[in-house]
């Protein structure tokens, strides 16, 4: 199923999430800033088939951590701890690499192919991946509550 | 009724068993494989009713497996549960001989549907 990316929003993204957790999930659109801080991200970069970037979803923690968590039905208190801790590891960050995975559909759209190609942690976005993300008037952003899990947000950053 | 999940990623093969639970085929011997390798050297051993595939793995992807499947002469029952389902890759799919190709993520319903239309 095609998606074009004007019907990228916060319902159809949780409408998608939904699906995908068998759970209800509340999600509202915010803004998309590129990260500068402190907080740790996960930068999930999706690529053409002839390598070119084709977008990057930026993840805060609570989201990576949720959504590794949810979808092996690891207790939110685990996620809870592992935002704490700083870092989604383990079967939780294996379960987050399938998330990324799937959302490659956020990616694939206007009859464009994307596929995952790299998961990658830290507070900013460097090399090329900086290029997309730093162009922030192209990005949207959701935030994102899976029922039993504590809220966290994606970041949708398109190279064009 | 046999079922053999193949994926790379032990959640989704976790997902795909527990979707299957809410449909009519819940009742299914699921077993696993993690590539298309594993996934060969099972259905040699023991021929599957149908085989749900994801596409991209390490070793051997969901496409190798089923080229391969049918170049040695088994027609087992093949559907693909992918993350991706452009148009061109429904095509290859069923010119590889796929039954369907499934967009993950996927309702209990959705996948019900499929197997309904293919598993008479």
């Amino acid at each position: 199923m095609d998606v074009a990316k004007d019907n990228l929003d916060a319902a159809f993204v949780g409408n998608f999430l939904t699906t995908l957790f068998g759970r209800n999930t509340k999600t509202r659109s915010g803004r998309a800033r590129p990260p500068r801080g402190r907080e740790q991200y996960a930068f999930a970069v999706y690529r053409d088939k002839e390598g070119g970037i084709v977008g990057v979803m930026v993840a805060d923690l609570p989201f990576a951590a949720a959504t590794g968590s949810v979808l092996s039905l690891i207790p939110a208190a685990v996620a809870k701890e592992a935002v704490k801790a700083g870092a989604v590891t383990g079967s939780m960050e294996e379960n987050f690499q399938e998330v990324a995975n799937i959302c490659a559909r956020f990616f694939s759209v206007d009859g464009k192919r994307a596929v995952l190609r790299e998961v990658s942690y830290g507070t900013s976005a460097e090399g090329e991946i900086a290029d997309v993300v730093n162009r922030g008037a192209t990005g949207m952003a959701f935030e994102i509550e899976i029922q039993g899990y504590d809220r966290g947000k994606i970041m949708l950053f398109y190279a064009d | 009724m046999k079922i053999l999940i193949v994926d790379d990623s032990r959640a989704m093969r976790m997902i795909v068993r527990r979707t299957l639970r809410q449909t009519g085929y819940g009742k299914a011997e699921m077993t696993e494989a993690s590539n298309g390798l594993e996934a060969m050297a099972s259905i040699r051993g023991a021929m599957p009713d149908l085989v749900l595939c994801d596409w991209n793995m390490p070793e051997m992807n969901g496409m190798q497996l089923l080229r391969t499947l049918r170049e040695e002469g088994l027609n087992v029952p093949f559907g693909f549960v992918t993350a991706e389902g452009t148009a061109e890759m429904r095509t290859a799919a069923k010119q590889a001989g796929a039954l369907f190709l499934l967009s993950k993520p996927f309702r209990s319903k959705d996948l019900e549907f499929v197997l309904d239309q293919v598993m008479v």
